[in-house]
């Protein structure tokens, strides 16, 4: 392409790499995100997606607190893989205070990209609802975040753009997907590693689309695929766009990957048409406080 | 055969994740085959069957364990006609002569009371079960890297209907998260004969012994209600509402599932130290 054609690009390539994290081997799986970041990059995409945990898996319990440092030893090498993409992947993150989080790291230009929300800077998404119903345990092994950043990725020929990240639990619930969108968030990456139930793949799929519509944003759902400790993450990775649209999908159960398009200029003109956070309402919103307060009081 | 509403699933994917996870296991436990108890009944054919798939013929072993005067001769014909049929390997033990040495040992498991009846029928029962086990384990180490694949189902685990570290005694339940009639479901679709999937479920252990006839109800009212039960936590009188069955048969499903705990649990550790082996301590198999 030429410089002209170049400067008017609108449309984000967004690589999803559906991996199959294999539980504790945390060298093997960073080589097999090394590999995939080359993948997409082979493949023009300025973006691209691992799953939560994407280091360590998903069920690595006692690992987790080892899992960060061991990360560590292969971030300088990150860094250089993000100098032509950005990354975002599901880590282990450790704070000097010894506490960990379920993260998300986003990387480009060869950097950390960090995050902000609200003044304050965040190296790394930390997810908020960690679930410790059923199988999970996530509170167990993690503490939780308390915001939603906004990381403001600097794409070639395309400029700044806004991008969200919740992971798995998170957008089971309204509000994260939504205030990263009344951060300007124009894709919010959904990672997770959601193991395959008889019902999940069919509720998975509507609440990715309802957060897409709900928020008119363009949703990059990208699950983690394989088996671990005879449990199985369902894949099924898929860009969709602000109408609820599947624009590109992956494989279920195995590991995938695919790439698709965030229309940034189509998204802008549907915002237009429907102002879906045009309409938000501060009183609606104090009262959503209200009403949680209350039922805590009870 | 129809499945109740409440039971539905979706047979070809619930074979896929049976598959993929035999497959992880073995591969995370360094092991290459599997060995299968075939006892001709529904469970252990399923489970054969998905095995096979998952690891291919070659890889497959199976067992046929009857015991004579105990285990019908249809049974034992059913688990050949399917071994054969699926070309797995298989070898045929009787186990009365363990049984009955175990009984010489231990004589007060074969006393009987004046009628004739066994005064211990369920540990002499048990006893059966447990020398399964060591057969199973035998040839699994025998073979080298090889895994047993046990054949309980969920309404079974359920209501402890099984015999610990006999039955039990394996190295992982691929069925273990299907209802009995879902096994049924899918024994039919995967295209086991019709005898395999209409039999009456028994674990023949003792003579004439069916698993129905012990509870008092069919599997298709014991699974709907452990269903309710587990899948969507309804209390007992709920269950009999939804269901119109008696509150009695409701309540004496769910106080098996109560006085079994114990059975699906790995024995308990008394805690002394700071990791406590699955309380602190927890650990994936990697």
């Amino acid at each position: 392409m030429n410089k002209l054609v170049d400067s008017m690009r609108s449309k984000l390539i967004v690589a999803l790499a559906q991996v199959a994290s294999k539980m504790g081997d945390i060298e093997g799986n960073l080589s097999s995100v090394f590999e995939y970041v080359e993948k997409a990059k082979a493949a023009k995409a300025d973006v691209v997606v691992f799953p939560e945990l994407a280091t360590s898996g998903y069920l690595s319990q006692g690992i987790f607190l080892e899992t960060a440092e061991r990360e560590a030893t292969h971030l300088g090498r990150l860094m250089k893989a993000s100098r032509e993409i950005c990354v975002v992947l599901g880590i282990v993150e450790e704070t000097d205070y010894g506490m960990l989080y379920n993260s998300a790291m986003v990387l480009g230009h060869g950097n950390v990209v960090v995050g902000e929300a609200a003044g304050v800077k965040q190296r790394c998404y930390r997810k908020c609802y960690l679930p410790t119903y059923g199988m999970f345990e996530e509170h167990k092994w993690f503490a939780s975040g308390q915001r939603i950043p906004i990381f403001v990725l600097d794409v070639p020929d395309i400029g700044r753009v806004k991008c969200g990240v919740v992971i798995c639990e998170d957008f089971w619930h309204p509000l994260p997907v939504a205030s990263a969108c009344m951060r300007g968030a124009q894709f919010v990456c959904a990672i997770s590693s959601s193991p395959k139930t008889l019902r999940k793949p069919r509720m998975v799929d509507s609440l990715i689309m309802t957060r897409a519509i709900e928020n008119c944003v363009y949703v990059v759902f990208v699950n983690s695929a394989g088996s671990e400790d005879m449990v199985n993450f369902w894949g099924g990775s898929e860009i969709v766009s602000a109408e609820g649209e599947v624009v590109v999908a992956a494989k279920e159960m195995e590991e995938d990957f695919v790439v698709g398009e965030i229309d940034l200029y189509k998204l802008k003109k549907l915002r237009q048409i429907n102002p879906m956070l045009r309409d938000e309402r501060r009183e609606v919103i104090e009262d959503y406080l209200s009403a949680y307060e209350e039922m805590r009081r009870v | 055969m129809g499945l109740p509403r409440e039971l539905e699933f979706d047979w070809e994917s619930a074979c896929q994740d049976i598959v993929n996870a035999i497959r992880w296991h073995l591969k995370n436990t360094n092991a290459n085959k599997g060995v299968v108890g075939l006892s001709g009944g529904l469970d252990s054919s399923v489970t054969l069957a998905l095995a096979v798939r998952a690891l291919g013929k070659e890889n497959v072993f199976g067992l046929v364990l009857p015991e004579e005067g105990v285990t019908p001769e249809e049974d034992v014909e059913d688990a050949l006609k399917l071994a054969k049929a699926l070309g797995i390997n298989y070898k045929l033990v009787e186990i009365s002569p363990i049984v009955d040495a175990v009984a010489r040992q231990v004589p007060e498991l074969v006393e009987k009371d004046t009628a004739g009846r066994l005064r211990k029928p369920i540990a002499y029962g048990n006893i059966k079960a447990r020398v399964r086990m060591i057969v199973l384990y035998a040839n699994a180490n025998l073979l080298g890297n090889a895994q047993v694949l046990g054949t309980s189902n969920k309404s079974e685990l359920l209501l402890g209907y099984s015999t610990k570290y006999g039955d039990h005694g394996v190295d992982l339940l691929p069925i273990g998260d299907l209802y009995k009639s879902q096994v049924r479901h899918l024994a039919e679709k995967l295209g086991l004969f019709d005898r395999i999937w209409t039999k009456a479920p028994a674990p023949r252990l003792l003579r004439n012994q069916t698993a129905e006839s012990e509870i008092g109800v069919g599997y298709d009212v014991i699974d709907r209600v452990l269903y309710y039960r587990v899948e969507e936590r309804y209390d007992e009188g709920k269950i009999a509402e939804e269901l119109k069955i008696p509150i009695e048969i409701v309540n004496k499903l769910c106080s098996m599932i109560v006085q079994s705990h114990h059975k699906r649990k790995p024995p308990p550790i008394c805690k002394i130290g700071s990791a406590t082996i699955n309380w602190d301590w927890r650990m994936p198999v990697e």
